[in-house]
Parts: C-alpha cells; sequence; structure tokens
C-alpha cells in the first residue's frame, strides 16, 4: 500500500473516508461518550504505530478520519438538544436579543435575516444562547435592517415546518443544515426594535462595496436586465423575474446563475492583466489576488460555492508561490475537507456535491472525451468534451434531488457559456470603472445588456428543446452506486491506449455485466424476501390519498387528494415509477385530482372507479387520460374481489339508489392475513347501514374514517362492526368545515379505537406482516 | 527548528504532493498509473500489432512471406517483439544499459508483460529464463537488463523466473558491432546450461526473455541449448526487433 506522501491525491482518500465518517454519523446513533473513547484508543494507537514505522499507520489514520466524521455530526447533534440551544425556547414568549449576520430579500414583499441570538429571556430568566441561528422572515413594509444591527425581538419561536410525507422536503433539516435551528415569522413577532449596532467594521466596508456595486448596475441598465446581472455578479438570484428563473431551472442552466470558480477565474485574469499592463512584479499580483478573492467572497455573502472555488484558487496561487507541482484534485478535496469541518452536514446539500463532483469529473473525463472527439474543431471538442463530461457525472445527482434531467445543457453551454463569461467580464469591469465614473459604467453595460438580451433569446429559443427533458422518479442507491461504477469502466474502455493490448476490454465488460447482474439481484432479492404491507396516508391537506407498497412489490394507489403536484411529488420522490393498481373512491376534487398527474406521467396499469353520476370537467379528463394513454380501467357498480398473493381487495358499492354523490364512493376492504384496513371513502351512513345489512364482514383493525370525520358518516352502527383499533382521519389543518367532528371522535373513542389525523401528524406510515402492525416513524 | 521544518515540509507534501513523473523524458506526468513513462515518451515507440511474421515476430513489408525465417532454421516454437527498433527505442533501451539508468526497465518491462499477456497463455508456460550476460560483463555493467525485464514479464503472467541454468560462456564481442554473418559465428556455442540446474527446466515450456531481436542468432542458439537440455519448448518475447529484410 502507498503512502499518504506517495500518493498523488492523498486528500482525496482522507476525503472519502471523512465522508464516509458523516453519513455513518447521521445513520448510527452512539453514545457520545463512545466515540469520544474509541477516537482517543485510535488516536493512541496511531501515535504508537507511527512511532513503530508500521504499514498499518494508514489504515489507523483513515480510522481516525472515519471517527472524526461521525464524532462531528454527533456532537452537532448534542449541541442541537443542548440546554443552551435556541430549540430549547421554541412555542413561548420570549424576548430575544440578537445580532443580524445577513439579509436578503427574498421575493418582492419579503426580507429573510439570519439572526444570532446572544440571550433569550424567558420568565424573567436571561439566559445566554450558544447553539442555533434563527431565521427572521419580515413583510416589507417594516424598517429594513441590515447585517451588524442589534435586535431585541418580543415574539414566539418557532421550529420551522418538516416533511409532511416521507421523502419530501423537510424546512426544518434543510435550515438545520445550515446551522439554523429556529424560525421567527410575521404571526409571532410582538415587538422589534433596534437596539444598536455592532459588527465588523471590515466586513461592514466590504458590504458596503456590495451596495455601491448594486447602485452602480442600478443606474446603468433596465429592469429586469440589471437583476439578471447583479445575479451572475453578486449571485443575488431572488430578485430576478420567476420566470426567468423557471427556464434556466427547466433547461437544466441552473448552474449559470451559481457563482463557481468561473467567476473566481475571470475576476484573476482580470487582475492578471491590469498587472501585467502595469508591469507589476508577480508577488503583487499574487497578493493582490488573495486579497480580491477574499473580498469577493464576503461581498457575495460568503456563499459555499464561492468559498469553495476562492479557497481553489488560493491554494493553486499559494503553490505556484512555493514553487510546488499543482494537482487540482487533491486540492479540491482539501477544500471540501476544510468546509466539512465548519459544517459536515455541506456533505448533503445538491450545490455541494454537484460542485465538487462536477469539477472532479471534468477534470477525470475530459481528456478522454476530448481525444474521442477530436475529428471537430478543437475549441469546440473541448467545451462539448467539458459539458459532456459535466453532465454525465451530475446526472444521477440531478435526479436524486430533482427528479429531472436535461441533454439541453450538452449543447446549451457551448451556445450560452461565451455569452455568460462575456457578460460576467464587462459586467466585473464595469462596475470597477463604475466607481470612478458612471459613463464607463454606462459604457459597459449597455454592451452587457445587449449580450443579456442575445442570452436570454438563446434561452426562449432552447425552450423549444423541451422533448430533450426527462423526469425520472428518485433512484435507489444501488442504482446510482453502478452507474458512477459503469461510469469508471466506460472511461477506461473508451480510453485511447498508446500502448496496444493494453486496456483489458473485454474484461471491463464481463465485468460490468456482472456488476449489473449483481446489483439487480439484491434489488430483487430485497423484494423476495420481504413480507412487509406497507401503508401510507399521505398529509395532502384536506382530502383523501393513500398508498400501499406490497409484499410483492406492487404499488397501489387509493385517491390522490385535492393538490396537483403531492402525489405524484411523492411518487418522484420515493422512486416509484409503476402503479399497478389505482382505486379512485368517487369523483370529488379531493379525491381525484391529485391522481390526474399521475396519470399522465407514471405508468399506471389499471384503475378502478364507481360509474361517474356527474360528467364534470374533472371526469372528462380523467377519461381524456385513461383514453390517449390506453390504460385499462373497469367501474364497480355492486362488488368485485381481487386477489395480490396473499392479500384480497374486497371493493363494495351501494346497491341502493344514490342521491348524495358521496355514497358513490367505492369501499375496499384490504385483508392480509390476520390484519385488515377498510377505507371507505366519503361513504355516508346509509351505506354504512347497507353494508351491514348485507352481513359483509366489516371487522378492520384499521380504519380510514369515512368524510375525512364528517358527523355524516361514521355511523354507531357500523363503527360496532368494524371496531377499528386505529382510526386514521385524512383532514387538513384548519379545514373550512371544522373537521373532523367532535361526536364521530366521541364515537371512535367510545369503541376504543385510537385515532391519527394527518393535521397533526403529517403522512401516517404503517406496516404489516400480515399477524400485527405497528406504526412507522417516518 | 528542525522539527517544525519537517512537518512544513510534510504538510507542503501533502497539498502538493511532488509525484514522480515521467522516467525517461522526467517533465511529462504519466498517463497510467502502471507504466511509468508519458504519454509523449510512450507514444514515439513504435509499436508492432498486425503485420507480423507468425515464426520470428518480425515486421514483414510488401513481402509475402519472411526471408530470415525461409534461411534460418529457427529452433524456437515462435517469437513476438512489442515494436520495431526505431530511434525512441534505441534510445530507451541505450539509457538503460550504458547510462546507468536501469530504473528503466520497469516501465519497459512492464509494457513487455502486456504484449506477453496478449500472446502467450499463461497455462502454456512453466519458466521464464532471460538471456544471461557473461560473468564479467555482468560485474562491469552490474546488472542483466534481460533479467530485469523478465522479472516485470514474471509479475504480470506469474511465472517463476529461472536465471540459474542458463549461462553464457565467454565474452563475446558485442553483437551490435557485427554483421547479420558474423553474429551467428559470433554467438555459437557460446551458451551452456548449469548441469545441476538441468533438471529444473526438463520437459518444461521455457519463455525466453530479451531486449533486441536482430537476426535471432542469440535466442536461437539459446534455444537450441535449453532444448538440448530437456526442454520441451521454447517461446521467445523481446522489447525491440528489426523489420524483415533490414
Amino acid at each position: 500500500m502507498k503512502k499518504f506522501s506517495e500518493m498523488k491525491t492523498p486528500f482525496l482518500v482522507i476525503l472519502l473516508f471523512l465522508g464516509l465518517g458523516i453519513i455513518l454519523g447521521t445513520k448510527i446513533n452512539l453514545y457520545w461518550e463512545v466515540i469520544l473513547i474509541s477516537l482517543i484508543l485510535t488516536l493512541i494507537s496511531t501515535i504508537i504505530l507511527w512511532y513503530y514505522e508500521s504499514q498499518l499507520t494508514k489504515v489507523i489514520v483513515l480510522i481516525l478520519i472515519l471517527l472524526l466524521g461521525i464524532m462531528q455530526v454527533e456532537a452537532l447533534e448534542v449541541e442541537y438538544k443542548s440546554s443552551s440551544s435556541i430549540t430549547n425556547f421554541v412555542r413561548q414568549e420570549v424576548t430575544i436579543q440578537g445580532q443580524v449576520l445577513s439579509s436578503s430579500q427574498s421575493g418582492a414583499k419579503e426580507y429573510e435575516y439570519i439572526l444570532e441570538p446572544n440571550f433569550v429571556k424567558l420568565d424573567n430568566n436571561i439566559n445566554k444562547i450558544k447553539y442555533g441561528k434563527i431565521l427572521l422572515k419580515l413583510r416589507s413594509n417594516r424598517q429594513e435592517y441590515k447585517y451588524g444591527d442589534r435586535l431585541k425581538i418580543k415574539c414566539q419561536i418557532t421550529l420551522p415546518p418538516t416533511n409532511r410525507n416521507p421523502g419530501g422536503f423537510s424546512y426544518r433539516s434543510y435550515l438545520k443544515n445550515k446551522q439554523v435551528y429556529a424560525l421567527i415569522t410575521e404571526a409571532g413577532i410582538r415587538e422589534i426594535k433596534l437596539k444598536g449596532e455592532g459588527g465588523n467594521q471590515l466586513v461592514k466596508m466590504i458590504l458596503r462595496l456590495r451596495e455601491n456595486a448594486s447602485r452602480i448596475i442600478n443606474q446603468t441598465i433596465d429592469r429586469p436586465y440589471d437583476f439578471l446581472l447583479r445575479g451572475f455578479l453578486l449571485g443575488d438570484k431572488e430578485q430576478i423575474p420567476l420566470k426567468i428563473q423557471e427556464n434556466f431551472k427547466n433547461l437544466g442552466l441552473n448552474h449559470l446563475l451559481v457563482i463557481s470558480g468561473f467567476h473566481i477565474g475571470l475576476l484573476i485574469l482580470i487582475l492578471n492583466s491590469f498587472a501585467q499592463g502595469l508591469r507589476l512584479p508577480k508577488w503583487i499580483a499574487n497578493i493582490g489576488g488573495l486579497l480580491l478573492i477574499s473580498i469577493y467572497i464576503i461581498i457575495t455573502k460568503g456563499q459555499a460555492s464561492v468559498v469553495r472555488a476562492g479557497l481553489v484558487v488560493l491554494l493553486y496561487i499559494l503553490g505556484s508561490t512555493f514553487n510546488r507541482k499543482i494537482n487540482i484534485c487533491n486540492l479540491l478535496s482539501l477544500v471540501a475537507i476544510m468546509m466539512l469541518m465548519i459544517n459536515p452536514y455541506y456533505l448533503f446539500q445538491p450545490g455541494f456535491q454537484l460542485s465538487f463532483l462536477i469539477t472532479y469529473g471534468i477534470i477525470y473525463l475530459m481528456p478522454v472525451l476530448k481525444r474521442r472527439l477530436s475529428f471537430i474543431p478543437n475549441i469546440i471538442a473541448t467545451s462539448l468534451a467539458v459539458s459532456l463530461a459535466a453532465q454525465l457525472v451530475a446526472f444521477p445527482i440531478l435526479v436524486y434531488y430533482f427528479n429531472q434531467v436535461s441533454l439541453i445543457p450538452i449543447l446549451g453551454n457551448i451556445l450560452v457559456m461565451p455569452l455568460v463569461s462575456l457578460i460576467i467580464f464587462c459586467g466585473f469591469i464595469a462596475v470597477l470603472l463604475g466607481h470612478l465614473h458612471l459613463v464607463f459604467a454606462q459604457l459597459l453595460n449597455n454592451i452587457s445588456m445587449l449580450l443579456i438580451i442575445i442570452l436570454l433569446g438563446v434561452i426562449d429559443s432552447l425552450k423549444n428543446l423541451s422533448f430533450l427533458t426527462f423526469k425520472l422518479v428518485k433512484p435507489h442507491y444501488l442504482l446510482i452506486a453502478l452507474y458512477y461504477f459503469l461510469l469508471y469502466q466506460f472511461k477506461e474502455i473508451i480510453t485511447y491506449n498508446i500502448i496496444p493490448y493494453y486496456s483489458r476490454c473485454k474484461e471491463r465488460i464481463t465485468i460490468s455485466i456482472m456488476v449489473i447482474l449483481l446489483v439487480l439481484l439484491l434489488l430483487h432479492g430485497h423484494s423476495i424476501l420481504n413480507e412487509e404491507l406497507k401503508l401510507i396516508f399521505l398529509d395532502v391537506g384536506q382530502g383523501d390519498a393513500a398508498y400501499l407498497s406490497l409484499p410483492t412489490g406492487e404499488d397501489i394507489l387509493i385517491d390522490g387528494g385535492f393538490n396537483e403536484d403531492e402525489m405524484a411529488n411523492f411518487l418522484y420522490r420515493n422512486g416509484i415509477g409503476d402503479i399497478e393498481l389505482m382505486i379512485i373512491s368517487h369523483f370529488h376534487q379531493d379525491h381525484v385530482k391529485g391522481l390526474l398527474k399521475v396519470l399522465q406521467e407514471f405508468d399506471v396499469r389499471v384503475v378502478l372507479f364507481p360509474e361517474p353520476k356527474v360528467k364534470n370537467r374533472l371526469v372528462r379528463n380523467v377519461f381524456k387520460v385513461l383514453k390517449s394513454k390506453q390504460i385499462d380501467y373497469y367501474m364497480i357498480n355492486d362488488f368485485r374481489k381481487l386477489n395480490v398473493g396473499e392479500i384480497n381487495f374486497n371493493i363494495y358499492h351501494y346497491s341502493g339508489a344514490i342521491i348524495e354523490s358521496n355514497n358513490n364512493s367505492l369501499l375496499v376492504k384490504i385483508d392480509y392475513g390476520d390484519f385488515q384496513v377498510l377505507f371507505t371513502g366519503d361513504a355516508g351512513r346509509e351505506v354504512e347501514k347497507n353494508l351491514v345489512k348485507r352481513g359483509i364482514k366489516l371487522n378492520s383493525e384499521i380504519l380510514k374514517v369515512g368524510h375525512h370525520g364528517s358527523n355524516s358518516s361514521s355511523s354507531q352502527l357500523f363503527l360496532a362492526q368494524v371496531k377499528p383499533k386505529l382510526a386514521v382521519i385524512s383532514v387538513g389543518k384548519n379545514n373550512q368545515y371544522n373537521l373532523p367532528d367532535l361526536q364521530v371522535k366521541d364515537r371512535l373513542y367510545k369503541i376504543g379505537s385510537d385515532i391519527l389525523m394527518t393535521k397533526n401528524k403529517h403522512a401516517i406510515v404503517i406496516k404489516s406482516n400480515g399477524r400485527y402492525y405497528w406504526l412507522e416513524k417516518k | 527548528m528542525g522539527v517544525l521544518n519537517n512537518i512544513w515540509n510534510g504538510f507542503l507534501g501533502l497539498v502538493y504532493p511532488e509525484v514522480e513523473g515521467c522516467l525517461y523524458c522526467e517533465v511529462d506526468e504519466l498517463v497510467t498509473d502502471e507504466v511509468q513513462l508519458c504519454e509523449d515518451c510512450l507514444s514515439r515507440i513504435n509499436y508492432i500489432t498486425d503485420n507480423y511474421c507468425e515464426k520470428c515476430g518480425r515486421l514483414i513489408i510488401d513481402e509475402e512471406e519472411c526471408k530470415n525465417c525461409e534461411e534460418y532454421n529457427y529452433q524456437f516454437n515462435k517469437a513476438r517483439a512489442v515494436a520495431t527498433y526505431n530511434q525512441a527505442l534505441s534510445d530507451y533501451i541505450y539509457d538503460m544499459k550504458y547510462q546507468g539508468r536501469q530504473a528503466l526497465a520497469k516501465p519497459l518491462g512492464q509494457i513487455l508483460g502486456i504484449y506477453g499477456l496478449e500472446f502467450y497463455k499463461r497455462e502454456d508456460l512453466d519458466v521464464i529464463i532471460p538471456v544471461p550476460l557473461a560473468k564479467e560483463k555482468l560485474k562491469t555493467r552490474g546488472f542483466n537488463q534481460a533479467y530485469l525485464l523478465a522479472r516485470e514479464v514474471s509479475k504480470k503472467l506469474d511465472l517463476p523466473i529461472n536465471d540459474q541454468v542458463l549461462k553464457r560462456a565467454v565474452n563475446t564481442v558485442s553483437q551490435s558491432k557485427l554483421s547479420p554473418l558474423k553474429r551467428k559465428e559470433n554467438v555459437s556455442n557460446i551458451f551452456y546450461c548449469e548441469p545441476e540446474y538441468v533438471k529444473e527446466i526438463k520437459g518444461k515450456y521455457v519463455l525466453l526473455i530479451d531486449d533486441i531481436y536482430t537476426t535471432g542468432a542469440t535466442v536461437n542458439e539459446c534455444s537450441k541449448v535449453l532444448l538440448r537440455a530437456g526442454a520441451r519448448d521454447v517461446s521467445v518475447l523481446t522489447l525491440a526487433t528489426g523489420e524483415q529484410g533490414q
């Protein structure tokens, strides 16, 4: 095994182990003391092994790094829960004293501030806060605050909302990853007072530079192009018109709106050409470069992407001053390690992952791809190779986080990149010269504006290629690993070999096929051994939506809620692409509307529903999709029994005359061994009576309570037959009907049933093995 | 201060590692981790991939058959070579042999091994034998380049080396200074097998390794001796060969 000092990229190995440690840290829950003791033990053994120059030193050092990663995460968890964390004071009337760390406008009507709390006063006790920042959201009609302002706020602090459904976006973890633990919204505020001014004078000065730059741009370019230029130069994405932002996002060109190494590179280029023009010595240019980078990092408010790029360039300059060979991969890894030491949760931010992976990918894949593209002119081949390499590496991350990939950037980058670099180049110089006199800025910004107009034109025409954008469900971890393995093999296979017979193409292909088979086996083997039925009552606000995953792997939906996207997003976020069975209880918007997108964008095998009594637009839309996608559907008017493996579906429909449209609901009873679930849609008492009269065995462990807990359903007679252990009420927070009805809750409690409501619990996840059931954490 | 200096240097070494570059030009970076020569130095070698003689491995141009093989009655089974003996390869071999840069034997041997894997099956061979040097020459040069090459091939093919059995008796004039006809004379009867080791090659399939194959006289003599001593079969692998008719 090579020693660290003999490796080309020692920090890449260290980064891998640190990252692994951080991932482990979030997965396992060890006692803090256990980790500390093992850390000390490893440290001691490292020193002993090192002293005896043992071969094992490297291994033990790597283990040490792994433990460090775990410990970092655990330490943050301890901080989060500690008595001096801001999380101790949520949902209480408190007075906070704190200082504004940063401010930004989010949208037209809201300002967001990051507040560093110093003291919290609760019931006349003053508590010092050490851990956790606060996000303060204020309407724009309030006074505007700036960096360094000391505020005293009487308010109620809340925890940010978590994800409502499995796999959904959790604002709480998103903010927690940025070490923001609590939220103050307009609704919780009693009083804000500006108590004084603090903060670092240097930072304030640099932030004033930012304001100046903003002002120069504002005065010399028309709306909305000034927003774009500010986005390109200062990273102010928020104010760019949403429609333009959407365009960038949908075309997969979002990276253009993020400040990256590219900007820093351009800045250094401008600086160096000035320095050369003035015949300044190299070291002055270098020091100037370091200063410029530091200032730029503060101007862009310390965005992670700028810090990363800045540090890499900084190390590059240092390396060349010391006359050392430079390996970008190694420097990049060192920067990643430094950033993870500051905040290990960076590892889980898509921006962090993308920026590092893409840079590695370009270094690794670009030369090979370029050689293969050598039949086209060099400049085009280079940019195409860069663009392709970036896209190939980013692909799994994009699918994993955004469920969408686009082939447009491969070509789009080549069209757009030169424009963007020119815009940024002119923009930087305009802002610099604008400090002398606005006329210079005006002159250059006229060019920038023209370029921006052209850029937007190009983007608009690229929109015609939107068929090159694909929506994909979240892939399994194993598939992502497989993808990167195959990418590695692919690179080796297409590498141009100088030494004949060197590449062992056949062997590589054989290995690849074997690994593919192994992964497929692992993915399917899992479902063979699985005997769990998974049932999720989704939180879709006021409405009904449930998802079932059978032990045999089938995915089933029963209703889809009112919101058009929520059900589809849930499926995307959980990697569910095929729906074997969809049951529509009845054609009311709060049950069907969310299913339309599912029918359009997913593979749905069979759909069951009652014969619709009214032909409104919703019904027509459903039928239109069913016909155009040729999906099998059956209308059920009486009783239908379905068996899937060990699981029976009994579907009932009211046999009397239907006057009230809710009574046109299908009732679904699912039997899996000793475990039963009953879904009653919105069916009313009349239907319930009818079912009891027909002598149907209704006894179920879990009841999805009829009509969101309305008093028109769940009659005593019916509940006595069902005897649920757990009643689930699918109902929205603060709904206008005041559901669930108190009498219904009473009746349920009387027969000894537990009640869970989606409005409090969000999604309710239940698993059963056919003998008993249990509630699962999301 | 020394300690601090050490730590500082160690740190610099981690951040900006000094990685060895190409062993020949010592400037450019490597293309593969396996062979320690850079892209430029590797691509200057004129590799033989087709149009070679099935028997002796030399490049055939504009001819139906290989003339050398007609003239000679080669004793070995077949011979293969990596490349023709062009300026670049002769520079590498010269530097390796006479400029004390025997480290070059490693990458060159690795390339030889890659060819070995392509043209010979491990299962069909038993032992690798480098063409020996005479004792005096070994003393003055300090190493046998064929042995250094053979060592890399043996790693690649996972076969043992035997450099005890085949010996060179007298210090002959260097082959390169002689005309083709004289070469045959020069090497005849100068190789022999050490009797105490002969049993180690009895009935064995041998792979003979040398740096340069010109007329095939040297390896042919070696083959004769080995076969006489009881080897079952001899194959040859060399780094450089001439073009047919040269």
